[in-house]
């Protein structure tokens, strides 16, 4: 198959704000009483994208037993300079199905398919978020000063844009394997992939500030991401009323900065080569001062300058200069930080149960992840942050000289030092957690039919009924964000008719 | 396989149709401005140059807390000594002087005479001496770039310039500016002029060639008479003069609560606000902060009668504060909020008015009054629509005097076109050079008596306009933040004290004398010599170790 495409976008919208309507009943802007310029506006917007490419597509197939698919791909865009702007991107799959392979046969009436699957390609990314990322445009706007009485229009320098920048490509090689087995009870899929994303667009070299502006992005980092996906699901029948099924996921994938040029000095508040991302860096707690003068005698000045006291937090010297500091930030030079933690969800998980027996049937949901920390901080964690947080009763559990063993440390609005990214007030966001239950009861056929219903069934559903973690009670492993709306327990009974 | 063959060959021809026509992936940004179409006439010149007009300093009321002036409730993190070296920012940021370099590498193409160019030009160069001189006041030392740099630019990895070398530079876009601005009187309004240029050159000059003398560094005497110069080619414009009503007690206050300062014969230039069009916050944070002279500022103020307090007969005392304002400078009630000094002025006629000094909420006792607003109206969040000095002729009159002085060029002629046009708002007798005595509590006891009255003039004349930290660094006198008086508070003597209630004032502790401790872990602040300059970021000098040395003690 062959194929072609060509897209074009323009954007054009415009728009008009005018207050002091004589009449504001009128769909109409005028007539309006509405003459200074700072509160009547129009604007508008023109701009425009335009793609264009074509691409093939062969398959191959010989006997059902061997499949080949190659594609390729050849795409322009108006986003990337002149002589950037075309890409060609191909890739290959190829497929066995083993088990229709006459020495299988043997093996046939135990396992009904067996495939394994290759592919290797690439696929090009561009830029969406800006219509004309390689051409500087000059910032306009207004300032507060007044030429008059109205403020001035203003206009600057146009940012930095290297016009050498082009796609970003993601190439992924994936291997899987399909198997049905034990007369269809049994499915398994597995896939495991390598996906590597090239020439990602980031902000190019790290510069001295005295360049007044923002480094120009330019295709200048790497990222390697690795993972697999599992599906399990067994379903069968015990004697002729019971039917059940098991259904499990299982998937996992870490991701590695493998080029990062912005960074030449490994700091470590910017990506760097080797960073697997999600990585949090921070400090080990060393529990509380019990004293002041414990407190006067610890160098932690670095890190915050006051006066630190009984309560404060401890930090561990984990580079033994006796002081606790930041050293350089850099990989070379963390200081007493060092990654306690990473915050991508590992081993996410999924169970699906279910059977029915003599018109009864259940089903329930399990999901959740393994493995994951969560630095979460900001007011709604420590709940005395300044005068205007709200606390929360989590937050009543802080250091005093008769509660040295609390969670929190001692009470200081901006937290003196106390506040640092660290491993005491990591979270462990694994979880696992009910999703949902659903019971229900469908009425025998002859019981109902005398009402002329074909079909009633009672029900009852849980959703989020429970949740096994050992995060902080603020917070929920599932959302982990502050302030956002929260995943409600429901539980609702139902009835469905069938007439 | 034939099929394969056939598909490869008919993508490839639409290939080749995709590159014949190129221009559809053409796509020009149309409903922005670029560089290729700027610069193009005046008015472009124009409407780039506006954007710098922001950046001109207005007075603030937090901008002496770094000083021996004001005590402010939590200390000064610099001042401290606690101030850390920052990994990035810090002060380090060249923005603006990206911008106007861009500006100035690129202005010349447009259609428009020489003088209308040079005009423009002139408004650049006077900002970006403007902020060159704030960045060597920052660090010393600094790179300086005449044009914008891109990523590549060797520039970016250079060693710094020596200081004084930046500084001939700044003068440089000062005399530019001087020479190519108009008059005012032919001037677009709110636009810069020659006297902006003339005050702000006055200013820089002054602190560059106290900062050299004091230091034996060469060329002080050069910068000295370009100040005296500059201030001087301002005030024989006639085009200034001190805004007074003839009312000696309340023209200097009022002068800080002005709707429109355009037309004020002593504004140089002004920050203008307007209402629903621009406004600002600084009204509002003056009335929830009460920010609070030291009682060594206080001190400092002279007796009506012309003499410091240590000589004055009429000087009553500090054990009440009635005794203490009494027979003062008139400016002294006009700073300090005292008895009777009205809060706030309701619309229904009705007011608040101090009694007692506003302890613990005033830290040391003597809330500033200036810029303190008695209307409500202006203390809406974001909405007060005072004007703000950027340059105020009493400067230019105060930088005309010391300059003269340090030169050893001022006669009792200068100190009458200056010190004393001053003296006249407030109803103070005039400082007669040949009557001068020196102060036996002076803070400057080896200064020659008329340069420490000139400073005491500037300090209480200026004060909380944004000068002293300047004026500490310059003339080298660091050592004033460790006298113990510029942390104390008011007289609280236990009379006094009874006179509150008792649980408003519990937690004040005084020293042995009764004055109020404002921190009450130390007893004085320590001066350290790195302070004169702040630290670089680290990461800058990682990126480029051309910057090293770090400035000395940081």
């Amino acid at each position: 198959m062959v194929g072609y495409n060509e897209e074009y976008k323009r954007n054009l919208a415009f728009g008009a704000t005018a207050r002091y309507q004589l009449d504001p009943t009128l769909e109409s802007l005028t007539p309006n009483n509405d003459f200074t310029a700072t509160s009547a506006s129009v604007y508008n917007t023109i701009n425009e994208w335009a793609v264009r490419g074509g691409f093939f597509r062969a398959n191959y197939d010989f006997r059902e037993k061997y499949l080949l698919q190659l594609i390729g791909r050849y795409d322009g865009t108006s986003r990337y300079a002149r002589g950037r702007r075309e890409v060609f991107t191909p890739s290959v799959s190829a497929a066995w199905r083993i088990s229709e392979e006459s020495f299988f046969a043997t093996a046939k009436p135990f396992i009904n398919e067996l495939k394994l699957r290759v592919s290797y390609g690439t696929l090009p990314n561009q830029l969406n978020n800006n219509s004309y990322p390689y051409i500087a445009s000059m910032p306009t706007g207004t300032t507060g000063y007044l030429f008059g009485n109205q403020q001035g229009v203003i206009v600057g320098a146009p940012g930095l844009v290297s016009a050498d920048f082009t796609w970003e490509k993601v190439t992924t090689a994936n291997i899987g394997l399909d198997v049905t087995a034990l007369k269809d009870r049994l499915t398994l899929n597995l896939d495991v992939y390598q996906r590597e994303t090239k020439d990602m667009i980031v902000a190019g070299m790290a510069v001295p500030a005295i360049l007044g502006t923002a480094v120009p992005a330019r295709n200048a980092a790497d990222l390697m991401n690795k993972g697999f996906e599992l599906a399990i699901g067994w379903r069968d029948q015990v004697g002729k009323d019971f039917k059940y099924n098991v259904t499990a996921v299982l998937s996992d994938y870490q991701a590695t900065i493998t080029r990062y040029d912005n960074n030449p000095k490994g700091n470590i508040g910017d990506r760097y080569v080797g960073e697997k991302l999600g990585e949090v860096w921070g400090f080990v707690t060393d529990g509380f001062f019990a004293t002041d003068a414990e407190a006067a005698a610890a160098d932690q000045g670095q890190i915050w300058s006051g006066k630190w006291l009984a309560g404060d937090i401890r930090y561990a010297d984990l580079n033994g200069d006796k002081k606790i500091d930041r050293g350089t930030s850099t990989l070379a030079d963390p200081g007493d930080q060092r990654v306690i933690g990473n915050t991508t969800p590992r081993y996410q998980f999924g169970l699906n149960l279910g059977f029915e027996y003599k018109g009864i049937d259940f089903t329930a949901f399990f999901q959740g992840v393994a493995k994951r920390d969560y630095w979460v901080g900001g007011n709604y964690f420590w709940g005395f942050d300044s005068e205007w947080s709200v606390p929360m009763v989590y937050h009543t559990d802080y250091w005093t000289p008769s509660n040295t063993g609390a969670y929190y440390p001692r009470l200081r609005f901006g937290g003196g030092g106390n506040f640092q990214t660290q491993t005491k007030y990591r979270q462990n966001a694994a979880y696992t957690r009910m999703k949902q239950l659903t019971v229900g009861y469908t009425l025998p056929e002859d019981w109902v039919r005398r009402a002329n219903i074909k079909r009633l069934r009672l029900y009852v559903t849980g959703q989020n009924l429970f949740t096994i973690t050992k995060m902080h009670k603020a917070f929920d492993p599932e959302l982990l964000g502050v302030a956002s709306y929260p995943l409600s327990t429901s539980v609702a009974f139902g009835l469905q008719l069938g007439l | 396989m034939k099929k394969l063959l056939f598909a490869i060959s008919v993508t490839g021809a639409a290939f080749l149709a995709t590159s014949c026509q190129r221009d559809f992936l053409d796509r020009l940004p149309e409903d922005r401005l670029s560089e290729e179409t700027f610069f193009k006439n005046e008015n472009d010149l124009r409407i780039f140059a506006n954007r710098f007009y922001s950046l001109m300093p207005v007075q603030g009321h937090t901008s002496d807390d770094n000083s021996d002036n004001f005590v402010p409730r939590n200390r000064n993190t610099f001042l401290a000594g606690t101030y850390t070296v920052p990994n990035t920012g810090g002060g380090w940021d060249w923005t603006n002087e990206r911008q106007a370099n861009y500006f100035l590498n690129r202005y010349q193409r447009a259609e428009a005479s020489d003088a209308v160019k040079q005009r423009y030009a002139a408004e650049v160069r006077l900002v970006r001496a403007y902020l060159y001189w704030r960045k060597v006041v920052q660090f010393g030392d600094v790179v300086w770039l005449s044009k914008d740099l891109n990523e590549q630019s060797p520039e970016l990895y250079a060693p710094r310039n020596p200081r004084k070398d930046v500084m001939d530079s700044v003068l440089a876009d000062l005399n530019f500016a001087v020479e190519h601005l108009p008059v005012p009187a032919s001037a677009e309004q709110d636009r810069f002029n020659k006297d902006i240029a003339n005050a702000m050159k006055a200013r820089i000059c002054l602190w560059e060639g106290t900062y050299r003398k004091y230091r034996g560094l060469p060329g002080a005497t050069e910068y000295l008479r370009d100040a005296a110069t500059a201030a001087l080619d301002v005030i024989n414009t006639g085009n200034y003069a001190i805004y007074s009503t003839g009312n000696p007690t309340r023209d200097y206050v009022n002068l800080f609560l002005q709707e429109e300062l355009r037309g004020n014969k002593e504004a140089i230039m002004a920050r203008r606000f307007v209402k629903d069009v621009s406004m600002h916050n600084i009204t509002r944070q003056i009335s929830d902060v009460w920010p609070s002279f030291s009682k060594n500022f206080v001190r400092s103020i002279l007796c009506a009668d012309g003499l410091p307090i240590s000589l004055s007969p009429d000087y009553l005392g500090d054990d009440t504060p009635e005794n203490e304002r009494a027979n003062r400078d008139p400016r002294y009630t006009q700073l300090i909020v005292t008895r009777d000094y009205v809060v706030t002025q309701n619309a229904d006629g009705s007011a608040d008015k101090i009694t007692l000094p506003r302890i613990p909420a005033v830290v040391t006792g003597y809330a500033s009054a200036k810029y303190k607003s008695p209307d409500p109206l202006q203390w809406v969040a974001n909405q007060s629509t005072l004007d703000l000095f950027v340059l105020r002729y009493a400067e230019t009159l105060l930088i005309y005097a010391e300059a003269k002085a340090e030169l050893g060029e001022a006669s009792q002629g200068v100190i009458d076109q200056t010190i004393n046009q001053l003296r006249d708002r407030v109803g103070m007798p005039h400082m007669n050079i040949a009557t001068l005595v020196k102060d036996p509590a002076s803070d400057f006891p080896a200064l020659p008596v008329l340069l420490d009255e000139i400073r005491r003039e500037r300090r209480i004349e200026l004060a909380q306009e944004g000068f002293r930290f300047d004026d500490i660094i310059r003339w080298k006198e660091g050592r004033l933040i460790a006298n113990p008086e510029t942390i104390l508070g008011m007289k609280l003597t236990p009379a006094l004290r009874a006179q509150y209630p008792a649980s408003q004032v519990a937690g004040i502790q005084v020293d042995a004398n009764n004055y109020i401790r404002v921190y009450t872990d130390i007893t004085a602040r320590t001066w350290n010599e790195k302070l004169y300059l702040y630290p670089l970021p680290l990461q800058e000098l990682t990126l480029n170790p051309q910057l090293a040395p770090q400035n000395t003690g940081w």
